[in-house]
């Protein structure tokens, strides 16, 4: 059973072919890394697959369902969440509203019944506090709960994205460039909680990385992508030695 | 001393329904990066909808006259009304236009404002009605000649309660924490699974709403009527937004209230027709010395 699949993914900007026809599995439980020079179209493929960007075709299937051209928050629902290469945290909330924000669509509840008041909706209203602090206390920031997103320590708000991406209780996690701007204990630490992420949350996680040691380090399988096509695909050591990858890395030269 | 006090009462009156109308601008803003000029005619159509809901009360038969209670169905009817017109201008009016450039949307608001006056002249007519007297008027405060009607204690003391509970709906709900949310990063806050279109709609009703209960707290005071009352409380309680920061809930509040009491200062010691002058003044000098007004923060433009 794969958690995602992806038949011929296509996405073009004008004339620019961003994504061409891509494939892609991601097994139940995998951990796959997609890479490639900057440009190649990595981080097009995530905003197509969360629905920021409606494919012109292809489908993008998860359990059965193809997500292909819904919109964002109905992707969200699915169980697909993301972080992002620029973090994108809600700077004007604390660290624990931020995952609340997460939390929310899991918990259920309308809208309207929040402002009514009543029993139903405080009790609800605690289940995703609850549910929030215990995510910060599992990526172990809880102690950051009620400072402004904004303020926080840039590793810290690295974590938090994470924690948030948690929250809505997802089955596959797209993370884009975790460990962008990290020392070499920082990013030890990150290869620890997607270790963390895969047993003890269960998910399945695509994973785009600049930071070859570590995606070469972590990743069953690997994609790399060159002007929006794969040039190969395989395990980390088939990867490292294909002609094709030193190729679009390096350029011409090598030959 | 005491005629400076009264005054200041007198325009914290103002100021309090300016403050109700200036949320409207600020939520909006706040979430769509929007001036939503039509704001304005929906506080017109909100004192319309008032009006004929005391209307149809009095041919039922209620005793609408000189009764709080019917006061408060007749401006909950109309915040309902008006709830209802703005989630409608939102759905037809702005939606279609969501990714255009943003100064589309502020003529498209233009538009809509002309649009809603034009058809209350002609649903209604252009003649000014009168509201019948909700509240009798009466003194229930004085301290040497500062006197407070009842009427105007009822209009400070429900705004304050509406403004109360705005700030319970954006800082204690979900609904809420989701508006905070998309009005700092629309994108995130969908993948977060927020449906944001029905936030902005929740964003509509609300301001829409609390601008009915404005017009129908400032008919207690002034009960005419007419298909272009909106525009001058419109622009001021824009200025009002502007002055406090506009985006900032607390902002609009406050700019309401200044606005308010610096109207009927001028007019009080100054002259009466400096009495819609001020309000530009004010705003020109706001852009001029601190443009992200009282409680604004500098606007960093996200990609």
């Amino acid at each position: 059973m794969n958690a995602l699949e992806i038949r011929g993914l296509t996405k073009r900007f004008g004339g620019l072919v961003a994504v061409d026809s891509l494939d892609l599995v991601l097994p139940e439980g995998g951990l796959v890394g997609l890479i490639g020079p900057n440009g190649a179209g990595k981080t097009t493929v995530f905003n197509l697959v969360s629905g920021l960007y409606p494919p012109d075709a292809g489908s993008i299937l998860v359990r059965d369902h193809d997500l292909a051209g819904h919109p964002p928050h109905e992707v969200a629902r699915h169980g697909i969440a993301r972080t992002f290469q620029n973090i994108r945290l809600f700077g004007s909330l604390t660290a624990l509203d931020n995952v609340r924000v997460g939390a929310h669509m899991v918990c259920g509840g309308s809208y309207l019944s929040a402002i009514l008041g009543g029993r139903q909706s405080r009790d609800l209203d605690r289940r995703t506090r609850e549910q929030a602090m215990q995510v910060l206390h599992d990526i172990g920031i809880e102690r950051y709960a009620n400072e402004l997103a904004s303020s926080l320590p840039y590793g810290v708000q690295r974590k938090l994205e994470i924690a948030r991406a948690l929250a809505s209780s997802p089955s596959v996690l797209l993370l884009d460039e975790p460990a962008c701007g990290m020392n070499p204990q920082e990013t030890a630490e990150l290869r620890d909680l997607v270790s963390r992420l895969l047993q003890e949350w269960k998910l399945s996680i695509l994973l785009i990385e600049h930071d070859m040691r570590f995606v070469m380090g972590i990743c069953q399988t690997i994609y790399v992508l060159d002007y929006g096509k794969t040039i190969a695909c395989g395990p980390p050591e088939a990867i490292r030695n294909d002609p094709a990858v030193i190729e679009a890395y390096l350029g011409d030269a090598v030959h | 001393m005491q005629e400076f006090l009264q005054q200041l009462v007198n325009g914290l009156v103002w100021g309090s329904a300016y403050a109700l109308i200036a949320l409207g601008y600020t939520m909006v803003y706040g979430i769509l990066r929007l001036i939503n000029f039509a704001h304005g005619d929906v506080y017109m159509m909100g004192a319309y909808s008032a009006l004929f809901i005391s209307g149809w009360l009095t041919a039922a038969g209620a005793p609408v006259a000189h009764s709080p209670v019917w006061a408060m169905v007749a401006m909950l009817g109309a915040m309902a009304a008006a709830g209802l017109l703005g989630f409608f201008i939102e759905r037809l009016a702005y939606r279609p236009l969501r990714t255009a450039p943003r100064l589309t949307l502020l003529i498209t608001a233009i538009g809509v404002s002309l649009f809603l006056q034009n058809i209350a002249q002609l649903a209604f007519g252009s003649e000014p009605r009168s509201f019948p007297e909700l509240i009798a008027s009466s003194t229930i405060l004085q301290v040497g000649s500062v006197t407070l009607s009842n009427q105007q204690a009822i209009i400070i003391a429900v705004s304050v309660i509406l403004a109360l509970a705005l700030q319970v709906i954006v800082h204690r709900t979900s609904i809420g924490r989701a508006m905070r949310a998309v009005s700092y990063d629309r994108e995130a806050a969908a993948l977060m699974g927020i449906s944001v279109n029905r936030v902005i709609s929740f964003t509509f009703v609300l301001g829409s709403a609390l601008a009915a209960a404005a017009a129908t707290l400032i008919a207690l005071n002034n009960p005419l009527v007419t298909p272009t009352m909106g525009v001058q409380p419109g622009l001021k309680a824009f200025v009002a937004a502007v002055l406090g920061g506009i985006g900032n809930i607390y902002g609009a509040m406050a700019g309401g209230l200044v606005m308010g009491v610096a109207e009927v200062m001028i007019v009080g010691y100054g002259s009466s027709g400096y009495r819609d002058g001020i309000v530009f003044a004010i705003l020109i000098i706001v852009l001029l010395v601190r443009p992200t007004g009282l409680f604004g923060s500098p606007v960093t433009e996200r990609a």
